[in-house]
């Protein structure tokens, strides 16, 4: 049917095309993972902003999201840790399949 | 130093319907400046026979002819045939659509422009040619002619000659491009998938690397437009383009829309669509004559060059109107002969002013003076 042959010019550039398009695919790749990582980061970040902006200033919450308020951020863990440990919370524990689990 | 090389693309998919008379025409190509030969690709044409009918076509008349074993896309299509011209040492090639119609003189003005110093490719002048179009009411009906595009690019060389206008971006639906600037630029870039904007991205790539992106206003190829691409289902047949192919133009040649927009307030394309119009209404008044009327055009007798008066006398332009053209004159009421024959150079052919129009009729019977009537200046 063809009046001239380009097959082989043909298959050359598609081979070109396909190497072409699997560069892209890695290039690609790689820039949708590294995107994919700093989308997370800005997410995260976004979420720490909304939630400082719903607690009150100055509040404990407040303090403790704040990220260089180590200390406040202890001193709620401490207490955490007070309430796990006391007497009533390990009694009522044992009752209370949900409690258990909080502890846990 | 030997006559130039020309590849002649002619980029097919489906178009039975028009296809053969664009290979006609271009077999009609003059061959003095340059030997041409025309290659046409069939991009797996789906409509059934069509492939062997087309090939036998081609057989019948000496023009290369294949077709790719499975759909390649309009990109990659046209880089077949970049890359066939580059392998069997060709100088130029030029890639065209199936729905054209071309002159017989188009390489003497194509080659010339494509000649001059960093010129990286060619686009020729067109009825549809993106926003570079000469306006005209419907180019299917007064323009689809191979007599009528011969004469149209005759008239308009007469005028632009070898000029070349820096454009933002060229048109692959009859493009030349040398080919040590293939070899420079490269070919189509596959991205574009099926088509359309892939001729602008490799264009702004030859830009960028130092070539002029140009327009040849001496030259006019018909252009049916959009054959090829509403049969492959390319464009829906409301749209004009695809728009993720666009994104990809945007996304990387942020400046591009504005540099279009630039170039087209710049007044250069109007100042260029002006010279156009009143060089073709001039050629055919001087070669088939001119009739002076009064009122507005109307679409009877658009093989003749029609002056339309305005009826009331006061305007001081006038319409001119040929084979779906329209463009407006300097006019004087007071000495109407003069000034269109001033324009033209001629006198008119046929004074067709009615004496009796209904604004003189109505002027005389409310006993007002002041509206003209054009047979007593005359």
């Amino acid at each position: 049917m063809n009046t001239t042959d380009l097959d082989g010019i043909s298959l050359e550039q598609a081979l070109i095309d396909f190497e072409v398009a699997n560069a892209r695919v890695i290039d690609l790749t790689a820039r949708l993972t590294s995107l994919s990582q700093e989308l997370v980061q800005a997410k995260t970040e976004l979420a720490t902003i909304k939630l400082r902006a719903s607690a009150p200033e100055g509040s404990a919450p407040y303090r403790a999201i704040n990220v260089g308020d180590v200390a406040e951020l202890e001193r709620l863990r401490d207490v955490l840790r007070q309430v796990r440990a006391s007497r009533v919370v390990q009694v009522a524990s044992i009752f209370s399949g949900k409690l258990r689990k909080v502890l846990a | 130093m030997s006559r130039p090389r020309i590849l002649h693309c002619i980029t097919v998919y489906n178009g039975r319907a028009f296809v053969p008379a664009a290979i006609e025409s271009a077999l009609r190509l003059d061959k003095t400046d340059a030997d041409i030969d025309i290659l046409v690709l069939d991009d797996a044409s789906p409509e059934p026979g069509w492939s062997e009918e087309l090939s036998a076509f081609c057989r019948e008349r000496g023009v290369l002819y294949y077709r790719t074993p499975r759909n390649l896309g309009i990109p990659r299509n046209v880089s077949l045939g970049m890359l066939t011209a580059l392998k069997r040492g060709y100088d130029y090639v030029v890639i065209s659509n199936s729905d054209v119609l071309y002159p017989a003189n188009l390489m003497s003005a194509m080659l010339p422009v494509a000649n001059q110093k960093g010129v990286g490719s060619v686009t020729a002048w067109s009825n549809n040619v993106s926003i570079y179009s000469l306006p005209n009411l419907d180019p299917n009906l007064y323009l689809k002619d191979q007599g009528v595009v011969d004469w149209l690019h005759v008239s308009l060389n007469g005028y632009f000659g070898d000029a070349a206008m820096d454009i933002p971006a060229g048109i692959s639906f009859c493009i030349m491009v040398p080919i040590d600037v293939v070899k420079d630029v490269g070919i189509m870039d596959p991205c574009f998938g099926r088509g359309y904007c892939e001729e602008t991205d490799w264009s702004l790539r030859s830009l960028a690397k130092g070539y002029r992106i140009c327009l040849a206003p001496g030259s006019f190829v018909f252009h049916h437009g959009r054959g090829s691409n509403l049969d492959a289902g390319i464009v829906s047949p409301n749209a004009t383009t695809v728009p993720g192919n666009e994104a990809i133009i945007d996304l990387r040649y942020p400046q591009f829309r504005q540099q279009v927009d630039g170039f087209i307030h710049s007044g250069i394309l109007a100042r260029a669509h002006e010279d156009a119009l009143s060089q073709i209404v001039r050629c055919a008044a001087t070669q088939f004559g001119y009739t002076l009327e009064t009122g507005a055009p109307d679409s009877k007798g658009e093989d003749k060059v029609r002056v339309f008066l305005s009826p009331n006398g006061y305007t001081n332009s006038a319409q001119v109107a040929f084979r779906g053209f329209r463009i407006d004159i300097p006019f004087d009421p007071t000495n109407a002969t003069g000034s269109i024959s001033s324009y033209f150079t001629r006198e008119p052919s046929l004074i067709d002013v009615v004496e009796n129009t209904l604004a003189v009729k109505d002027a005389r019977s409310s006993g007002r003076r002041g509206v003209r009537n054009y047979p007593s200046f005359i």
